[in-house]
């Protein structure tokens, strides 16, 4: 049926604008380099700052952020629909408050607390990231569901859908755009907290330690204006990378007729 | 009634904790292609009523019939879909085109596609949306009144053989809704759909219904009767306070010119004299005469206004407005009060001279449907 809708081609919602960003971010660390390689680099600052450390500290950033933000989603959107049925409505406050403990405590605080009782190494660093944005993820999944005009959903009951095809072919779709929002600031909170997870990943200076790694060892070596700031500068620009693609799936995965 | 579409029987409705129930042993039989209206003041329970039938609201007690079939414990999805549904505040999906809110009930019953895009060009058609212009458009570019027709059109989709109706035109403006209320009159005459209609207003009650159940708290029924009988019979104190004044005159609307008896009323040829126009006027007890010129009303004339020697056609004054067969008689009505002589010339769709209608016409036409002659009364 919907191939007898008006489409507007995807390329024109988001419009030229979306080359903006990147162009913007590869500028910013074209000039990172160029500063680099323009400054006398002492072998502990040649040591931690090879292309191969370099490589490796953002692909595990990159993994821990996808990792943690995927269970998020796996775990936070079916609580959150669960949590928004009518027979869930009294218990939903407390499994919400606990989710708001989550997010409340201080993200180090997490971090160090699960080292201790989960361990050191990768699932503690993930269980704690989980916990981490659990709450942003299961907030707008609940609240895009209940912020669907109820008027909405009774014409679709009314007329003798099921309550699970009202959920999936009404409910869904129009909750969409505020879950995708939420998910996107999920994703923004992952990649900045991952960059403490080299104080429980410990640190050998080879970038298995995400992008904090090398700021956390810039800042124990004093090499301040050279380590620390590539690996706050790639944090930035790997955040701002991030939220540019969520905000691109955000665009593309909206309805039409919102 | 032997074989109504829907049947309720000793329906109620008890909500947890409140001590008096919503609907309480309601029994309401609805014949089958007529337009049955649930009207009464809010709270009444009569929205209730309405979720009852298609089970939106599960029943305490109590029995739905649909064509004898009795659905209490049938699966509700399966019965939903056998009924449509319109509600005040539409409920477009919005992230669906028109063609695809319209196609809802068939995509879930199975049809093919190249049968479910004749049946929503057709629908679109016939609640008057050019197909064209608007099987493709968000719910979001339409008018209030636009979706509302998309929202009758999307409850008939399936061809159901009964339609709810919950304030349809309750949040449309006066004049989008009358012409909404027209056509779906319209529509009605085609279909013969069985349909249930729930609003406060009573004047949208009267205009809609071939039958008005006036509905009190409980979803008790006052009255069950058709438009014509409750304005002009209200069985009760409570059904005359909520009909409010003037019901007499509301319930002109209901009837036509063509409904009431006319009367004869002296007459002349224009091209006649004073003394042929006295000789009428002498044995018919009236004081005016009528001139007509070639069969059509012209002049009234006043018994002391026939002066000799004047031509017919400078005396008197001009006729003001005739009344032809379709005109109600609230308009017939207001006629007469502007009228000098109280009697208003009636005349056949050639503009022939048929007789006239006084106020005494529209009293025994009030009279009819006090004793349920009316136009609309039941059949049996």
């Amino acid at each position: 049926m919907s191939a007898i809708a008006v489409q507007r081609p995807a390329a024109r919602r988001i419009g030229w604008r979306i080359v903006v960003t990147p162009l913007l971010l590869a500028a910013v660390v074209g000039a990172l380099a160029l500063y680099l390689s323009g400054r006398d680099l002492d072998s502990i600052e040649q040591r931690n700052l090879s292309l191969d450390v370099i490589a490796r500290a953002l692909w595990v950033h990159v993994q821990l952020t996808a990792i943690s933000t995927a269970i998020v989603i796996a775990i936070a959107v079916p609580l959150g629909i669960l949590l928004t049925r009518p027979a869930a409505r009294r218990i939903a406050p407390a499994i919400v408050g606990v989710a708001n403990v989550g997010q409340a405590v201080p993200s180090i605080g997490v971090l160090a607390l699960f080292a201790m009782v989960v361990g050191l190494g990768r699932g503690g660093v993930i269980f704690a990231l989980v916990l981490y944005s659990l709450l942003s993820v299961l907030r707008n999944t609940m609240a895009g569901l209940e912020g669907i005009d109820r008027s909405v959903v009774e014409a679709a009951r009314g007329m003798g859908m099921s309550k699970l095809r009202t959920l999936r072919k009404i409910e869904l779709p129009l909750a969409v755009p505020v879950m995708l929002a939420g998910i996107r600031t999920a994703l923004i909170l992952n990649v900045g907290t991952v960059t403490l997870a080299t104080f429980t990943l410990g640190a050998p200076p080879d970038g298995s330690g995400g992008l904090g790694e090398l700021i956390n060892s810039g800042l124990r070596l004093g090499r301040l204006d050279t380590v620390v700031l590539a690996g706050a500068v790639l944090t930035a620009v790997l955040a701002l990378l991030v939220d540019w693609i969520a905000g691109l799936v955000e665009t593309l995965l909206r309805p039409h007729g919102l | 009634m032997s074989d109504p579409a829907i049947r309720l029987h000793q329906l109620e409705k008890r909500y947890r904790g409140q001590r008096e129930p919503a609907v309480r042993d309601l029994s309401l039989e609805i014949p089958r292609g007529e337009i049955v209206v649930l009207v009464g003041p809010s709270g009444c329970g009569k929205s209730t009523t309405l979720r009852l039938i298609n089970r939106l609201i599960e029943p305490t007690s109590g029995r739905i019939e649909l064509d004898g079939e009795d659905v209490t414990r049938a699966d509700p999805d399966a019965l939903r879909r056998r009924i449509g549904y319109v509600i005040q505040q539409v409920g477009l999906f919005p992230h669906m085109t028109v063609a695809d809110n319209v196609a809802t009930v068939p995509l879930m019953l199975g049809w093919d596609r190249a049968r479910i895009a004749a049946r929503v060009d057709e629908l679109l058609e016939l609640v008057g949306l050019d197909p064209a212009q608007y099987r493709g458009r968000y719910p979001k570019e339409l008018s209030g009144g636009q979706s509302q027709r998309v929202g009758v059109a999307r409850a008939m989709a399936a061809d159901p053989p009964v339609l709810l109706m919950d304030e349809p035109f309750g949040a449309i403006d006066p004049i989008t809704r009358e012409r909404l209320q027209d056509e779906l009159l319209r529509i009605q005459a085609d279909v013969r759909k069985t349909i249930v209609m729930v609003t406060h207003d009573i004047d949208e009650a009267v205009k809609m219904g071939d039958r008005i159940a006036l509905l009190r708290e409980g979803a008790q029924i006052a009255q069950y009767d058709t438009p014509e009988r409750i304005l002009t019979a209200p069985a009760d104190r409570f059904v005359a306070d909520f009909i409010g004044s003037g019901a007499l005159v509301r319930g002109l609307t209901l009837a036509r010119v063509g409904d009431a008896e006319l009367t004869p009323w002296p007459t002349v040829d224009a091209g006649g004299s004073a003394e042929e126009a006295r000789a009428s006027l002498r044995d018919s007890g009236r004081d005016a005469v009528l001139v007509l010129d070639e069969q059509r009303p012209l002049r009234w004339i006043a018994a002391g206004e026939l002066g000799n020697g004047s031509r017919l056609q400078e005396l008197g004054r001009p006729v003001g407005g005739v009344l032809t067969a379709d005109v109600s008689l609230h308009d017939a009505l207001n006629e007469l009060i502007g009228s000098a002589t109280g009697a208003a010339p009636v005349v056949d769709e050639r503009g022939a001279y048929r007789g006239v209608v006084e106020l005494r016409s529209l009293s025994a036409a009030v009279a009819a449907m006090r004793d349920g002659e009316g136009d609309r009364s039941p059949s049996q």
